[in-house]
């Protein structure tokens, strides 16, 4: 008797959690009047409907200038170094905010322009004396070593991304730090190679080309 | 009815409310809530994960055999319909040409044959400009259309453009983007006709080819290619994650897999180099596009970056590529000026063709305008270039088919009237946007074969200005 009783509150308390959890996933953004797509502003009178047309997500791409000063910023350079660079990828970078102009040149002129950037930063933190804050404890007078390599990705991100940095990114980069290591002869230039390509991708990664 | 035990009691009345009936009675309850937090995000996430992380395979890929669409515009006003003397409706000569700079009566100049069409004017240097750089075999393999359509003089506002429809249609670059010369959305100086095309590459030198892709400066100094490769990966890995949460933004959700999907190209890139772009690179025709562009590596200058657009295009590399040249609001009161520049456009036109001939490959070429010009009403042909005069627009259609010649059903869509204007109630006659859907179609002909009307559906779905046996009429191509 208490077998049936206990059976009969087990299958009504299925039935509601799943008929819930349908509820739930079939309602799951069920407002997307918020974020629809704004219509292109052609005048155009046969203008069918555009795969490219503008977004009005909270998200929005930083214009080839404002990549450049972001990324000087965040580096905490206080001359516009890589000017040469940047000038040669301007043509591959975006002259508006339009999200969708995120193609692969950009990217890849992104994190060009970044590894000039991130050189002269850690050229500038080497310095004696110099305050050290992107790559405080990284020695890059002797091998790379992952646990403070590991501190030094934690302090960009939240320099570059202004947050924390999340176990999927720590695990690309660690990934990356044991490829970048594996085989190769453990001496400075080996450190600071590491570094400076940890440091121009994250520096160029979508969290650092958007506001 | 008995008293329930509060153990027996349900969620809601332990909670001091009525039995919910409705969505919103749930959700003021805490119940769903409660159930999505507990259960759907592991659910969610099996259900979404596959379609959010992109891999190389579920990228667009490029159409392999994909005809190269090369858009040649010539800004300013050209005097196309100088050069090919448009029929009226009828498919005859017009009486006069007389505000075209061809005269009227006798005094109209003898015409020629090019391409399989007869109606160039003798005095054509857009002709001469071809058979300067085009070898006979060349313009044998080749077909040409004519398109009557009014458009603005001096404009930016003509929707001429239809190297969005071409990508819709699946014209899709394996190596870069679209390639444009100008700083504008579409790459030239019109506006996109139906779709936008997705935002070209804006080359003005070869470096901004070569430099797209692969990495210069510190990282190309101070790293192994292996190291590089590794920087490229991790680039594109900590940008997929991040793009990632665009997916559950429904107007930007498109975003995270282009955006993935340029990482994992880039990884691409940065493991070649740009051997795989520059022409002149090439083991098998690089020594003759040299030569017949008149260029080595270390040229700069419109004939380097027109000769590797258009390589590009005919390799698979690119996607549409949208060039232009200047200066074609030639009406200065001579006729010197625009004669001179007909020929640089014949040139550059004959250089494409010739390049196809080289690599036999096949080419779409679109050669357009905004507007065009007015002579001297004189019944002497030669006239002098006086003013604009957009009533008398004109659009060219040239194809390039290594096999052999394209053939075609007429040579001209739409026609003049005896005003010696592009006949308005045409098809395309007043609308340069209708002009490019006819351009589209006549390309997803040429490099579609039967199945064309199935790609050009499925870019401009029924209902448009084009339809039925209207469509028939623009198609010109016919196999």
């Amino acid at each position: 008797m208490k077998n049936n009783k206990l059976s009969t509150k087990w299958q009504k308390i299925s039935v509601i959690v799943i008929g819930m959890c349908g509820l739930a996933t079939l309602s799951f953004n069920c407002s997307p009047a918020l974020f629809e797509s704004k219509k292109s502003g052609s005048s155009g009178s046969t203008e069918l409907f555009s795969v490219f047309e503008e977004t009005n997500a909270p998200i929005t791409l930083l214009t080839a200038e404002q990549t450049y000063q972001s990324m000087l910023n965040v580096t905490g350079q206080s001359a516009p170094v890589a000017r040469t660079e940047y000038v040669a990828r301007f043509g591959s970078m975006s002259t508006t905010q339009t999200l969708t102009n995120m193609n692969s040149p950009l990217l890849l002129a992104s994190t060009s322009l970044a590894g000039d950037i991130c050189n002269s930063a850690i050229t500038a933190e080497m310095n004696a004396g110099s305050p050290r804050r992107l790559f405080a404890s990284i020695n890059f007078a002797a091998a790379p070593d992952a646990g403070t390599f590991q501190g030094s990705v934690a302090a960009m991100a939240e320099a570059f991304w202004g947050r924390r940095i999340n176990g999927e990114e720590l695990a690309h980069l660690n990934s990356f730090f044991t490829d970048m290591t594996a085989g190769a002869t453990a001496n400075a230039a080996l450190t600071r190679a590491v570094a400076l390509g940890a440091c121009a991708a994250m520096l160029s990664s979508f969290d650092s080309l958007v506001y | 009815m008995g008293k329930v035990s509060k153990k027996e009691m349900p969620i809601w009345a332990k909670m001091g409310h009525a039995k919910p009936r409705t969505r919103r009675e749930f959700l003021g309850y805490g119940m769903i809530p409660f159930a999505a937090r507990a259960l759907v995000p592991g659910a969610l996430g099996l259900l979404t994960a596959p379609f959010s992380q992109a891999n190389a395979a579920n990228c667009p890929q490029e159409s392999a055999g994909s005809v190269p669409f090369v858009t040649l515009n010539l800004a300013g006003g050209a005097g196309l319909s100088a050069n090919y003397m448009p029929l009226d409706a009828g498919g005859t000569p017009l009486a006069s040409y007389s505000k075209m700079g061809n005269g009227s009566g006798a005094n109209v100049p003898a015409r020629i044959s090019e391409f399989g069409n007869g109606n160039f004017s003798t005095t054509s240097q857009f002709i001469v400009g071809i058979r300067s750089q085009a070898t006979q075999a060349a313009r044998d393999n080749t077909a040409f259309v004519a398109g009557c359509v009014q458009s603005r003089d001096d404009s930016a506002e003509n929707a001429f453009d239809a190297s969005g429809m071409a990508f819709k249609g699946g014209l899709v670059g394996s190596i870069l983007p679209n390639l444009g010369t100008r700083g504008t959305p579409t790459g030239i100086n019109q506006k996109p006709s139906t779709l936008s095309p997705p935002p070209p590459l804006v080359v003005s030198s070869f470096a901004n080819i070569s430099n797209s892709i692969g990495f210069t400066a510190a990282l190309r100094n101070g790293m192994t290619n292996d190291q590089r490769n590794r920087v490229a990966d991790l680039a594109s890995r900590l940008t997929g994650s991040q793009a990632r949460r665009l997916a559950s933004i429904n107007s930007a959700k498109h975003v995270t897999t282009l955006v993935e999907c340029a990482g994992i190209k880039n990884t691409e890139l940065v493991a070649g180099g740009a051997s795989a772009v520059d022409p002149l690179q090439d083991p098998t025709v690089g020594a003759a596009i040299g030569t017949l562009y008149g260029i080595n590596a270390n040229t700069n200058g419109e004939q380097r970056v027109f000769s590797a657009m258009v390589y590009n295009a005919l390799m698979g590399n690119a996607g549409t590529i949208n060039l232009e040249r200047g200066g074609y609001d030639y009406h200065d009161g001579t006729r010197a000026l625009g004669e001179r520049l007909d020929r640089e456009a014949g040139e550059a036109v004959g250089r494409m063709l010739q390049m196809a001939h080289l690599m036999q490959k096949p080419i779409f070429i679109y050669v357009t305008s905004d507007g065009s010009v007015v002579s001297t009403d004189s019944a002497d042909p030669g006239s002098n270039w006086v003013s604009d005069r957009g009533n008398a627009g004109m659009f060219y259609l040239i194809m390039y088919r290594p096999t052999g010649r394209p053939s075609v059903t007429g040579p001209q869509i739409g026609h003049y009237n005896m005003g010696q204007e592009a006949e308005e109630t045409t098809p395309i006659g007043n609308s340069p946007e209708t002009a490019a859907q006819a351009a589209f179609a006549n390309y997803t002909r040429f490099a579609y074969g039967s199945s064309w009307e199935n790609v050009y559906r499925k870019v401009i779905p029924r209902g448009g200005a084009l339809d039925g046996a209207v469509l028939e009429s623009v198609v010109k191509v016919a196999g």
